[in-house]
Formats: structure tokens, C-alpha cells, sequence
């Protein structure tokens, strides 16, 4: 049905994917909350099941739209699945639920797909091998129920038809009871229909504008179809039938100039804006919390049926498109007749209005709870191109660098300059203000990301034959795109091994007088700069003489007769191929997860602290810096050459005195600064360049740490603090000993950003 | 330095323009007594010797990196990679970038001299001498009227480092 250029279907089919993706993602973690609640109660939760069912039936008007049959017909099915289930009292049985989770997987294999070929072919068999399993449970499940009446209804659609059978659309939304569906639609979810819906009505307007210039250009036509059409489609999905009424009426209108049936004229715009000015005033009405009322909505719709030359509106035309409209205008309609609606349209729209006014008020109630009221018909987010976001945050890196190069100007070196300096700390004060807004603005909140592992436990634990229930705290804590990115193998490494490895199995845990059930928590919290991602589980622990036995086998770590701390050994477990698995299950135990977990932070330039106690658990933290790009950088000298030092790796400078200097025979030189003893690295050695200073007394020391080890570093002097902006050492030099990157300095010199972990792990090898 | 400017002006152009017009064009510059050529499509400007940082554990031929506007480029100097005699910067030395595979090189010469058409039917194949591995470096040798302009194979130069050590 989509006649719009290759382009435009394009962008609409990139919209669909995204979109369909996202609510596959909220769908998989509610059946399995699902799961969970019949498992413990032994009754379906009805609301979590009714957010199911609205999911699937969004992705099936979004599919239909797009002409997408396989996905329409699967999601049909798992409808109509759930529909029994939520007018029975059906026990949801495992099996049931692994139906869904495949279809929800099935699904998403197809979005793939038609991402990349812009159709849904080639799944056709698949498609029906999942719908033969879905149309056996529906049989199944009904013969339990006794419901015979479903059987036949259910099980004898054949997919294709299905979307002349209104039933189950229709009872949906009216029979299935409206207060508790309504109170599943979060303020966010409103918030974000209004958002949606006005951009939709903007997009319809600016096109019905460029129609009126050019009454001829059905591609505009088309795309004010398609505008309305998706609003309709979202009115529906929220249950405001007003809306989607007028809409619907709007559109029909569209359809009829797009098909050339009816010549576009000023007073069809004329009534056409008329509709749009009155959808976006009850958006607006939505968005304020005042219960839904259109002014003049009867008139404008006898209008735009007038207008579309009859008033039986396009219903009783074929084509796919029409049919599914046919669906969704008796969706709103309650259990009518798709050939009697036009009759009984405006009374049945009078009742069906009274019923939804309540939910309205349930929701503003929510809404008023949260924080504050958007100010009336504005806008409150608006998409941006990530490309964007990405060159904003380039030029704010270099404007931070020309900010540096202006403040440290070589040219007012020594000069008196009261004004330019205040000027300067003002210019300063705005820089750091552009920055954290640029880099806020790339922040995501990490839900999307734990939502997923939900899946993954629940897959785990049946794999592994273990109980888990996993908690997720902190899911709106927000993070850079590009941690989310690296933070996903990780975190699935993560849990994996500690429902693997961690938890024992439920017979051996009841033995030692835990809980049956094993628990993961999975938690994310800002402190301090950094964001700490933390996978926590109650198991038995790291088992801490296998580690040490499997690192001497491998000599990983010498076979020394002292007493290695714990940070020692837990280190162990990031090498390469390290495993103490004895068995390789299907799970894990190759040794490749914690390698994956260790290089993803490292990339991230983030820490992983491992704490374990045997019999009590293990927590793992990734400890990732907010900020990626500009970091706090200390610049030292060494002779011609100056080195970057990260600020939050740096304890302290200072001039050693004569007496804090041993000499070990190995010529090493130690310094000890309040009891500790720290070796010292001395840089114009490790690189090779002429210093300044070759006695310690006469250069200084940086005390630099680094996973709880502190080094000493030996430099001619300290130049000073500034921003750093991190740029890569080109490709072209490959990886540089002890070297992250660089920086470019106020004066457009190059300074080598030091990695002060790995410098430390070079002098311990070195000295071992 | 107005030969500098011209250059730059001229590659400007170029950049717009097609590939096309791009083939048989060299960018020669001195080393030495000799002069050599690369392909203009790889030339992406010519700047000034400039501060160069050192980078540790680096060839010898590779002297470190620039800033160029922003960008971290490495440099070559083009005489260590030849086996060539050092000899110090001056200002007629000349840092050319050019850019292979995504990757920015700036290569250090004596000079940059000019751009010159060397249609195909001039560039003979380097001549099969067993002495000196430098040769791998060469793509051909470029008859321009009397005289003869060594032509690099700019990805070799880059890249290969079988032979080096």
C-alpha cells in the first residue's frame, strides 16, 4: 500500500524496525514477569497480560500498515492466544510462555530482515510452523477452557482473512475492562503519544499546506495519508476513540484524493486543516490532563464524509489497506459489524466516549503526581540525528582546546591583564557549561540494556536447571551512547557466568540453608564521576585456591610462598582463556567472558573490582568514567618532551628528600612517603629522552595509582592542570607502550596521555 | 613561499574534481639530488615543517606526530625511510599529507617542487637492479622530456616493512 518513493519507504520502514524493536523489548520482559506471577499465584495477571496483548496488536497495526504479512499473521495468533488466555482462567503453563518468547524472537528475525530488504519474504515457512504452534495451544487451551466457541473462532482464521475478523480486536477494546487497562498506560507512554502525535499532525499539516499549492501531487496526499494514519493507529492503541475517530474520518478523505477520486480542492484542505487543528487541540487537552472534548467534532465529520462523496466512507472497498481501517475503526466501536458501523457511527462513538472519560482522570491523577506540568502545546523533546550529537561533541573538544590555547597564550606571557584573565575565567566557566550539556545530551538511561537481561536469566536459569530472580536497581541511570554500546557483551558475560558459575544449583543450595531461589542483582549508580554498574550474586563465591592453582599451572603468576592478596588472584580470572571450569557447558567456561569484560572497560577507560566471599557471593563492579572524551589531565615535563597524566589517577607530587631514597640491589630505587614504599619509574627512561633532572632530589615525584598499586613517577617538573581532550594515536603507529592517546596542549603541541595502569603492571613485570 | 600557495590552491581544485582528471597527475618534490613523484590523488596538502612530538618505540623513519588543525598526523621523513643521510629541517622543508586507506601520513622532503602530467606511455617499469631493497618503494620511472622522476608507490611506502630489518 505504501506508493511513496524508495526513499520515503525507506525512512518508514526504518521508523517501523526501531520502533517494533523497542516494543519487542518491552514485550519479552513483561511475559516473563508474566511467568513469574502465574508461577507464584497460579493466576495470569491481568494487566501485565492486557500490556502484552497491546503490544503485539501495535506491532501488528504498525506491520499491516507497512504491508508486512508474515509479521501480521504471527502476531494475529499470539493475539488471539492471549485473548483466550485473558477471558479464561487459564494456568499460563512454561510451555505456553516459551511460545510466545519465539514468536517475539521470530519477530525480530524478520524486522532484521526487512531492515535490510525492506520486506518480510523468506519467512513465510517459519511463519507457519510458528503459527501451527500457536494455533495448536489456542486449541488446546480452549478445549481446557471448554470454551468450544473460541475454537472454531480461533483456530480457523486462516491468517490471511484474519484481519477481516474484528472479534478480537473489538473485544479488546471494549470489552476487555477499560479501568485496568488504562492503568497501565504509564504518564510516559502519554507523554510520549503527545509527543508523537503532534509531530505526526505538524508532518500532516506542512503536507496538506504544499498539497493546497499543488492540488495535483498525490505524494503529498500520501504522506498527510500516512501522518493520520499513524495517528489514528496510536489514538487507538491509547484508547482515545475520539481521536481516532476524526482521524479516521480525516484520512478517508486523504485516501480518496491520493486515489484521484476526488479532485483536491481549497475547501477539502480547508476541512482537512479544520480536523488537524481539532486533533491537535485534543492532543493538547491530553497533554494538559483535561478530559478529552473536541468542539464541532459531529460537524467536521459530516464534512469530511460529505466531502468524500459518500458516506459509507471507503469501507466497503477491498485492499488490504482498507481492510485493516475496517479492523481498527470497529476496534474502537465495540463488537459491531465491519458493514454496519457507518450507521451506527456517531451514537456508538457517543457511548463509547462516556466509558473513556473516566481512565482519563485516572491518568491525570498519575500524571499530576510527577513532577511538573509541561507548559501547554510545546514541545518537549524533538528526535536529533546521533550524527549530530557526535560532531557537536567534536567541536566542543576543540573548543575546549582553543580555549586552552587562548588562555595559555605564549604571547601574554607575563603581562599584566586583570580584564583579559576575568574574561578568560568567564570564557572558561561557559566552555565546561557547553560541554556537560553536549555530553548530557548523549546520555541514555541504561532500562533498555537491564531489560534485556531479563530475558537472559530466565533462559539461563531453565538451561542451567536453576531458580534465579534477578533484581534491577538503577535502571534509570543515565549513560554516554557509547557506554551503552560496550557495556551490553559485558554485562551478558557477567551474568552468565555468575548464574552459571556463581549460583549452586537448588538442592545444594537448600544444603547449605540458602533460599531455593539464587539472586542477581544487577545495579547502576553515579558516584563520584563515574558510573558503577554492579552484577551481584548470592552464590558460592570465587573459589579462590582453584584460581591460584590454575594461574601457577599457567604461570600466570609465580609460585611464590607468601600470602597473595585477593585483588591478586580476582585478576586472574580477566587473562585470556583462563577458566578453573572443569567441563565446558553451553553456557560458558571457555575462559573468553572476562577477557570480553576486562578489554570492553578498558576500551571505556573504566576499572572492574571483583569482591567475593566463599559461601556468600560475588559482586563485580565496572567502574566506567562519565565522561569519554575530555578528561582532567596533569601535563609533566621531561626535557622537550611533555606527558598528559589523568587527573583522577594522580595522589600527589612532591621533591623527595635525601632520606626517603633506598636503593634495592637491584638497583631499583624505592621511595617511601608515610610508611608505604613505592618503586619509581623513571619516564626519561622508559622513553628514551634527554630529562633535565637525572637526581631525584632535583626533579619531582608523581604518585600515581592505579587498581589499588601506586608508582612513583620521576619527572623534571609539573607544568600544570588543564582539559584534556582525548584524540587517538593515529592507527598508523599501532599501539604505543603506556600510551592512551593524546592530547593537544594550549600551545598546539602533542603530549602522550600515560596509562597509568599499564605503566604500573610494566614496572611490576619488569621487577618480578 | 608562493609555489606553496599555488600547490595548495591547485589541490584544492582538485579534490572537487573527478578521478579522472586526478590520473597521470604526480606530485614531485626533491630528496636529494633525485626527484620523485606520487600520485596526486593521494595528496591531501602540503604544509610547512612543524613541531613534531615524539612518539616512543617508533622506527627510526617515523619522527613522531603533528597537529594538523586538530588532527593527530604522523610524519615519515621520507630520507630515513630511503636509507637516506639525515640532514636538519629548514624552512624550504616540507611536510606533504597524504591520505591511503583512511589513514593520514604526512611524509617530510627537502622541497615540493611541482605537479606534473605523466601520461602512462612515459612510465617505464623500475629497472630490475638486484642492488638496493629500496626499489620496492618504486612504482616506475617517469620520463618528463630530458629528464627522469622516480615514482613512489605511496602505499609501500606506507606499509610495507617486510624487508626493513
Amino acid at each position: 500500500m505504501v506508493n511513496g518513493d524508495f526513499d520515503e519507504k525507506l525512512e518508514m520502514v526504518k521508523y517501523f524496525v526501531n520502533d517494533s524493536r523497542e516494543l519487542l523489548d518491552d514485550v519479552e520482559p513483561q511475559i516473563i514477569a508474566m511467568e513469574e506471577k502465574a508461577l507464584s499465584s497460579g493466576k495470569i495477571d491481568e494487566e501485565i497480560l492486557n500490556a502484552i496483548f497491546r503490544l503485539f496488536h501495535s506491532l501488528k497495526g504498525s506491520a499491516s500498515f507497512l504491508d508486512l504479512q508474515t509479521i501480521i499473521s504471527v502476531t494475529h495468533e499470539a493475539e488471539t492466544l492471549l485473548d483466550i488466555f485473558r477471558k479464561g482462567q487459564t494456568a499460563v503453563e512454561p510451555g505456553y510462555v516459551d511460545l510466545l518468547i519465539r514468536t517475539s524472537d521470530f519477530i525480530r528475525n524478520i524486522l532484521d530482515t526487512v531492515e535490510r530488504q525492506l520486506n518480510d519474504n523468506g519467512y513465510e515457512s517459519g511463519a507457519a510452523v510458528i503459527i501451527e504452534d500457536l494455533q495448536k495451544t489456542i486449541a488446546a487451551v480452549s478445549l481446557s477452557q471448554g470454551n468450544s466457541g473460541n475454537v472454531e473462532a480461533a483456530g480457523s482464521i486462516p491468517s490471511e482473512e484474519a484481519m477481516d475478523e474484528p472479534a478480537d480486536a473489538a473485544e479488546f477494546t471494549i470489552s476487555g475492562n477499560l479501568e485496568e487497562m488504562s492503568l497501565a498506560i504509564t504518564p510516559e507512554m502519554t507523554q510520549r503519544f503527545v509527543e508523537e502525535n503532534l509531530e505526526l499532525l505538524d508532518d500532516a499539516e506542512k503536507t496538506l499546506l504544499a498539497l493546497e499549492k499543488e492540488p495535483g501531487d498525490l505524494e503529498s496526499a500520501g504522506q498527510a495519508f500516512r501522518a493520520l494514519h499513524s495517528f489514528k493507529g496510536n489514538s487507538g492503541f491509547l484508547g482515545y476513540a475520539d481521536l481516532e475517530e476524526l482521524s479516521h474520518h480525516a484520512e478517508t478523505l486523504l485516501d480518496k484524493i491520493r486515489e484521484g477520486e476526488k479532485v483536491c480542492d481549497s475547501v477539502a484542505i480547508s476541512f482537512l486543516l479544520i480536523a488537524v487543528d481539532a486533533l491537535r487541540d485534543g492532543i493538547l487537552q491530553i497533554n494538559q490532563g483535561i478530559s478529552l472534548e473536541i468542539p464541532g467534532q459531529v460537524e467536521i465529520i459530516t464534512h469530511l464524509d460529505k466531502l468524500s462523496g459518500d458516506t459509507d466512507g471507503s469501507l466497503d472497498k477491498g485492499g488490504p489497506e482498507q481492510k485493516c481501517q475496517a479492523l481498527e475503526v470497529a476496534g474502537g466501536f465495540g463488537q459491531t459489524h465491519a458493514d454496519e458501523i457507518p450507521e451506527k457511527r456517531p451514537d456508538q462513538a457517543e457511548e463509547s466516549r462516556k466509558p473513556l472519560k473516566e481512565p482519563f482522570k485516572e491518568e491525570n491523577a498519575v500524571k499530576n503526581r510527577g513532577e511538573k506540568q509541561p507548559p501547554s502545546g510545546q514541545q518537549q523533546a524533538i528526535r536529533v540525528d546521533i550524527e549530530k550529537l557526535d560532531k557537536l561533541l567534536d567541536l566542543v573538544g576543540e573548543l575546549v582546546i582553543s580555549e586552552a590555547m587562548v588562555a595559555n597564550n605564549q604571547d601574554l606571557k607575563g603581562l599584566q591583564l586583570d580584564r583579559f584573565e576575568k574574561a578568560v575565567l568567564q570564557l572558561d566557566k561557559i566552555t565546561r557549561d557547553i560541554q556537560e550539556v553536549a555530553m548530557s545530551m548523549r546520555m541514555i538511561p541504561l532500562a533498555g540494556t537491564f531489560r534485556k537481561m531479563v530475558r537472559l536469566v530466565r533462559d539461563l536459569s531453565q538451561k542451567a536447571n536453576k531458580k534465579v530472580s534477578l533484581e534491577i536497581i538503577g535502571e534509570e541511570t543515565e549513560v554516554d551512547k557509547t557506554i551503552i554500546e560496550q557495556i551490553s557483551d559485558p554485562l551478558v558475560h557477567l551474568i552468565r557466568n555468575a548464574v552459571d558459575h556463581g549460583l549452586e544449583s537448588p538442592e545444594d543450595r537448600l544444603a547449605v540453608g540458602k533460599p531455593e531461589s539464587g539472586r542477581v542483582t544487577i545495579e547502576a549508580k553515579h558516584s563520584a564521576g563515574e558510573v558503577w554498574i554492579i552484577v551481584e550474586d548470592d552464590g558460592r563465591g570465587l573459589d579462590r585456591e582453584k584460581i591460584l592453582k590454575k594461574g601457577i599451572e599457567r604461570g600466570l603468576i609465580k609460585n611464590e610462598d607468601r600470602d597473595f592478596k585477593d585483588e591478586e588472584v580476582w585478576r586472574l580470572i580477566f587473562e585470556p582463556g583462563f577458566s578453573t571450569a572443569e567441563k565446558i557447558s553451553n553456557i560458558s567456561g571457555r575462559g573468553v567472558g572476562m577477557d570480553v569484560v576486562s578489554r570492553n572497560i578498558e576500551k571505556l577507560r573504566g576499572k572492574v573490582d571483583v569482591r567475593s566471599r566463599p559461601g556468600i557471593g560475588t559482586m563485580i563492579a565496572l567502574r566506567i568514567p562519565l565522561t569519554l572524551a575530555i578528561i582532567e589531565g596533569m601535563v609533566v615535563r621531561v626535557g622537550h618532551t611533555r606527558y598528559t597524566i589523568p587527573i583522577n589517577s594522580i595522589k600527589e607530587s612532591l621533591q623527595p628528600k635525601n632520606w626517603q631514597i633506598t636503593f634495592t640491589p637491584d638497583n631499583l630505587e624505592i621511595i617511601s612517603i608515610r610508611g608505604e614504599l613505592l618503586p619509581v619509574v623513571r619516564l626519561h627512561e622508559l622513553y628514551n629522552v634527554q630529562p633535565d633532572c637525572r637526581l631525584l632530589t632535583d626533579g619531582i615525584l608523581v604518585v600515581v595509582e592505579s587498581e589499588e598499586k601506586k608508582s612513583c613517577l620521576f619527572v623534571d617538573e609539573v607544568v600544570g592542570q588543564q582539559q584534556i581532550v582525548i584524540k587517538g594515536l593515529s592507527n598508523y603507529l599501532g599501539h604505543v607502550r603506556s600510551v592512551s592517546g593524546c592530547a593537544i596542549l594550549g600551545d598546539g603541541d602533542i603530549s602522550m596521555i600515560l596509562d597509568v595502569s599499564d605503566l604500573i603492571n610494566s614496572v611490576e613485570g619488569a621487577s618480578a | 613561499m608562493s609555489l606553496k600557495e599555488r600547490l595548495d590552491a591547485d589541490l584544492l581544485n582538485d579534490e572537487e574534481d573527478d578521478e579522472d582528471t586526478q590520473e597521470d597527475k604526480f606530485l614531485t618534490f626533491i630528496l636529494g639530488k633525485e626527484e620523485y613523484g606520487i600520485e596526486i590523488r593521494f595528496v591531501t596538502e602540503i604544509i610547512g615543517i612543524q613541531n613534531i612530538t615524539e612518539v616512543p618505540d617508533m622506527p627510526h623513519y617515523i619522527k613522531g606526530v603533528i597537529n594538523l588543525r586538530g588532527k593527530v598526523v604522523p610524519v615519515m621523513d621520507v630520507r630515513l625511510r630511503f636509507g637516506v643521510k639525515e640532514r636538519p629541517y629548514d624552512d624550504r622543508t616540507c611536510i606533504v599529507v597524504i591520505n591511503i586507506d583512511d589513514q593520514s601520513v604526512g611524509l617530510i622532503v627537502d622541497r615540493v617542487s611541482e605537479v606534473l602530467d605523466i601520461p602512462k606511455t612515459e612510465i617505464e617499469p623500475p629497472a630490475r637492479v638486484k642492488k638496493g631493497e629500496n626499489s620496492r618503494f618504486i612504482q616506475g620511472m617517469g620520463r618528463v622530456g630530458e629528464q627522469v622522476k622516480i615514482l613512489l608507490n605511496a602505499h609501500k611506502l606506507l606499509f610495507d616493512e617486510e624487508q626493513q630489518y
